[in-house]
């Protein structure tokens, strides 16, 4: 049974690579871009899971007594998870192969009434920021996780 | 069992929440284009179309591209990094 950092690290990895890969319709190209996008969503509900004793306590201390590194993180993550939900369901707006399937729907003409292409094309540019930041933000605990997980292979 | 199903819908609340924002936003602002069934340019459903299906381009470019990425995230890590060693 692996242990819960390494679940945790391997799904923040898989995060990390599927949103260079999210980023580059090209190197995907659509239909890939389009599930990975799906199943990115539930590696994010996944990875929201995982932080949950995080989230419940970084929301009870942001009003009181959180310094201000933790108030900046705070708001990095709000604003990351704000992004990436807007992003998704954009996503899922303007999808022509993913959705259509699972629905069991013609896909028919992008949908043009509210303008969820370039809302998701500039959130997706923001979210590189926020994930850059954010990975700044968590870069301590990731190198702690590292040593860790390669110390314990490495002895075992 | 029942508290990470409290988690999940909690999530799903915020989600909610941020969507709504998202469509109240969408609907405040004007369609930029138009397809032929609103009232458009016949030549905009096509047009898109075309966008949709734009060729991939060659391999190194795909690969390049993705590489691309994943060094603009590292060098923004790196900024962040930097920022939050000299301000916080």
């Amino acid at each position: 049974m692996p242990s819960r950092l390494k679940v945790v690290f391997f799904l923040d990895l898989a995060l990390l690579i599927s949103v260079c890969a999210l980023e580059t319709v090209p190197f995907t190209g659509m239909i890939i871009h389009e599930w990975l996008g799906i199943v990115l969503a539930l590696m994010m509900i996944v990875h929201l899971l995982f932080s949950w004793s995080w989230i419940a306590s970084s929301t009870r201390r942001f009003l009181t007594g959180a310094s201000v590194r933790a108030r900046v993180n705070y708001l990095l993550n709000l604003g990351l998870f704000a992004c990436m939900t807007t992003l998704i369901y954009s996503g899922i707006q303007i999808s022509q192969q993913a959705v259509p399937f699972m629905t069991r729907s013609s896909a028919g003409e992008p949908p043009l009434r509210f303008p969820w292409g370039p809302i998701h094309d500039t959130l997706s540019n923001v979210v590189v920021a926020l994930a850059g930041l954010h990975l700044a933000i968590n870069w301590e605990w990731i190198r702690a996780a590292s040593r860790k997980l390669w110390l314990v292979r490495e002895t075992s | 069992m029942k508290s990470l199903l409290a988690r999940i819908a909690a999530i799903i609340v915020a989600a909610a929440l941020v969507i709504g924002l998202a469509v109240l936003y969408a609907r405040a602002s004007r369609p930029r284009l138009r397809g032929p069934r609103e009232g458009g340019n016949p030549e905009t459903s096509e047009m898109l179309r075309r966008f949709r299906l734009r060729p991939r381009g060659p391999q190194l470019s795909r690969v390049g591209g993705f590489a691309g990425q994943c060094v603009l995230l590292a060098l923004i890590a790196m900024g962040g990094r930097y920022i939050l060693r000299i301000r916080l």
